[in-house]
């Protein structure tokens, strides 16, 4: 008995399940050779050999970094030491890929589960990703997508919540900054002209001195867009001003806790000479404290205070002029990873490759 | 991905397979009726009162979420009143749920009522009533190929309708009642796509008023 008059009544489904079905397939196209930097640097020689010098490439074998490792599993435990791994070397070029951030980790990222942890999501599968979406060109496809230059993609990996005491804000404090509300994000800053070497602070381990040299004045170019040193005589005092007018982030962000910025403040009196050593006032990186007592390596330590000077911030230090001095000279310096960090690391020896540099040097003179 | 379009699929063919049954009971619905329902037919040639007295019903309704969700929707019901004072509602509904992070989200539910009809008069009722429901919510990302935060959530819901029988057969009803859900916390916005690790409950109130079709086999 076809009481309900079946075959009308089953249209509605079979429509339905046809239409949701349809939504399903998807196409995918392969890539045509292989995900890993090298193979796309055979075409793109600009960005691999940029690529190549940059922290990104070296996120998973930089001396620091593994010297660290043990001293983690040690203190935090095996997974700790595997969550630095994810982020440093997330294989995303696949197991025999790069040691570090490679091409299609940027390059094939479709997403986030996430703006935090290293939870990207690369799927290399589909056509690579480009800012103008030009190079259907029979070598590999590509699309653009807006996620390629935004502040989210780099903040998938910029902003760090542990393990252990681990946490690098970076893409909170961009987002807080007004270079943000103004839509400068990470790449407008760090990637001048779509460059690829992702100027920061650390050196390139290992590499020439010529190479260290270069980086070492990119990373001084870079710090002194971001930071401005002002010295003011008031009364007996001079008063040190340090002013975050140029990073879209805190300064230091990110690894603050290997970082040593500070001011130096040195007087002379009227033979030119330096009344003693200088005197540090003050210092930006984080303070790391067992018991109250400072440590070297956030893995002894029980508190981490962050010090860095906000995006928009100043900061001062108020310094009594010694009886008889004729001038007084403030220095900005910073070094990428403190000096009795890298001794704790027992990286001692590669002290040469760390260099202290002097962003900017103001002196007065006080009649 | 593939899962959740199965999900997606199963509500809705449900609702599918509910709206159908539903339109063919309304076409149907007078032939059937002098045969199984002779008695009654004679006292309540044109009165609304025996609808009641009918074992099923089928209804469509259209249904608001207000608190964690706010949303609208509409869903269908089978219900089969075996006792006196019990009977049960099988439901499906599928609701446009706002997404504060962009992108369109909606949610596909099926689950049950039992309630206790308690007539006050022979054309209306009032019933208390509590149930259970899985959800499966699923958003839409705003940025195609952003990764999806879609969830299973599981409600378990009191509450109480009303129901007005003006007509043979036909009755329309409001319900209104409180769900409390275990889900996920979940952020879906530009390409992120965020389901929490950690369970959470959320509360939504829920009001649906729809109309209902009553018959026996
Ligand atoms: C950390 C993320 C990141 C990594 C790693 C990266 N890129 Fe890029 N790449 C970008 C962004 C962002 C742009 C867009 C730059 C812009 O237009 O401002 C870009 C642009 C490009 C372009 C377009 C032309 C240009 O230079 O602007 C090419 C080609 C390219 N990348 C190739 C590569 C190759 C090859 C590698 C690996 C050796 C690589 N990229 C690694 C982020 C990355
Ligand atoms: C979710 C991603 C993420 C995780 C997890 C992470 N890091 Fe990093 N790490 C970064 C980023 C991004 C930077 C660059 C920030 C900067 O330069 O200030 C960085 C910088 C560093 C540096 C300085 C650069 C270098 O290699 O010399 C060290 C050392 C380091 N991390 C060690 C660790 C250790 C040890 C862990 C685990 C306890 C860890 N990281 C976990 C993202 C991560
Ligand atoms: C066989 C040569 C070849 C290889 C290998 C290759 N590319 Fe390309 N790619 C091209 C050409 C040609 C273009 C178009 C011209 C240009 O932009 O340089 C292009 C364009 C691009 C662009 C720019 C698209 C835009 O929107 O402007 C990106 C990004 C890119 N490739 C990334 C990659 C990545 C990542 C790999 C490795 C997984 C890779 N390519 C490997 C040849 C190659
Ligand atoms: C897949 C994770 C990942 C993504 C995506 C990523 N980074 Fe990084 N980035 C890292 C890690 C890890 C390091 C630390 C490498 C190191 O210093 O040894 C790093 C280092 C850097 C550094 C150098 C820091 C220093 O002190 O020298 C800069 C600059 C940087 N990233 C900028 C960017 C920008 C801009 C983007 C987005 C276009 C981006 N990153 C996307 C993981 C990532
Ligand atoms: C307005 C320009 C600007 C924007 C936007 C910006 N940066 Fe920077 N960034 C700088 C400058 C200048 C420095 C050098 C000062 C310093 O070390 O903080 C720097 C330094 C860094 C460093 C390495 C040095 C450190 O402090 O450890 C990393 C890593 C970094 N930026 C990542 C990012 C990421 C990720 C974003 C986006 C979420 C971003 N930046 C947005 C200008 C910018």
């Amino acid at each position: 008995m076809n009481r309900f008059g079946f075959g009308i009544r089953w249209a509605p489904v079979a429509l339905i399940a046809l239409i949701a079905i349809g939504g399903c397939s998807q196409e995918s196209a392969a890539l045509p050779f292989g995900p890993e930097a090298e193979s796309c640097g055979t075409c793109h020689e600009e960005e691999y050999a940029a690529w190549a010098t940059s922290p990104h490439a070296t996120s998973g074998t930089s001396p620091v970094f593994e010297a660290l490792l043990v001293e983690v599993e040690g203190a935090w435990g095996v997974s700790a030491r595997d969550a630095c791994i994810d982020c440093h070397q997330p294989s995303h070029g696949g197991p025999d890929g790069e040691m570090g951030i490679g091409c299609v980790s940027c390059h094939a990222a479709t997403g986030n589960t996430g703006e935090r942890d290293g939870r990207l999501r690369v799927d290399w599968g589909l056509p690579l990703i480009g800012p103008t979406g030009e190079g259907s060109n029979g070598a590999h496809e590509i699309r653009t997508t807006g996620f390629l230059t935004s502040a989210s993609l780099c903040g998938t990996c910029h902003e760090v919540t542990g393990p252990g005491l681990l946490d690098e804000p970076t893409l909170t404090e961009h987002r807080a900054s007004d270079f943000a509300e103004a839509d400068i994000s990470c790449a407008t800053c760090h990637m001048p002209e779509g460059e690829h070497r992702f100027v920061g602070l650390d050196p390139p381990w290992g590499a020439s001195e010529e190479e260290a040299q270069r980086a070492a004045n990119d990373a001084r170019e870079l710090f002194r867009d971001a930071v401005t040193l002002e010295v003011e005589r008031v009364g007996g005092d001079a008063i040190i001003t340090v002013t975050n007018i140029g990073a879209g982030h805190s300064v230091p962000t990110g690894a603050a806790f290997l970082r040593d910025v500070w001011v130096d403040v040195s007087s002379h009196g009227p033979d030119g000479e330096s009344d003693g050593n200088p005197r540090r006032v003050l210092s930006f990186g984080a303070e790391m404290t067992l018991n109250g007592a400072p440590v070297a390596l956030i893995t002894d330590a029980d508190e981490v205070v962050s010090r860095s000077l906000s995006a928009g911030d100043s900061r001062q230090a108020r310094v009594a002029i010694p009886e008889g001095a004729t001038s007084i000279t403030a220095t900005l310096r910073l070094r990428a990873v403190r000096w009795d960090t890298l001794d704790a690391l027992g990286l001692d020896a590669r002290h040469d490759e760390v260099p202290t540099i002097d962003v900017d040097t103001i002196t007065i003179a006080l009649h | 991905m593939a899962m959740t379009r199965m999900f997606c699929l199963v509500c809705l063919t449900l609702l599918a397979v509910t709206l159908s049954f539903t339109g063919a009971a309304l076409g149907q619905e007078e032939p059937d009726a002098p045969e199984t329902r002779v008695e009654s037919d004679e006292s309540n040639e044109s009165g609304p009162s025996a609808a009641f007295d009918e074992d099923l019903a089928l209804g469509v309704y259209g249904t608001a979420w207000a608190g964690a969700y706010p949303g609208v929707g509409g869903g269908g019901r089978l219900r089969w009143e075996p006792f006196d004072m019990l009977g049960l509602d099988l439901f499906a509904e599928s609701l446009i749920v706002d997404n504060p992070g962009g992108g369109l989200r909606h949610d596909h539910s099926i689950g049950f009522n039992l309630y206790i009809p308690i007539e006050l008069t022979p054309s209306f009722r009032i019933r208390p009533l509590f149930g259970f429901c899985a959800v499966f919510s699923m958003i839409e990302p705003a940025q195609d190929g952003a990764p999806r935060a879609d969830d299973v959530l599981f409600g378990i819901h009191g509450g109480a309708g009303v129901e007005w029988s003006p007509q043979r057969y036909f009755s329309v009803f409001l319900d209104v009642q409180a769900t409390g859900y275990l889900g996920h916390d979940r952020s879906s916005h530009g390409w992120t796509g965020e389901v929490s690790e950690e369970y959470g409950t959320f509360a939504v109130v829920q009001a649906s008023l729809g109309a209902q079709v009553h018959f026996s086999l």
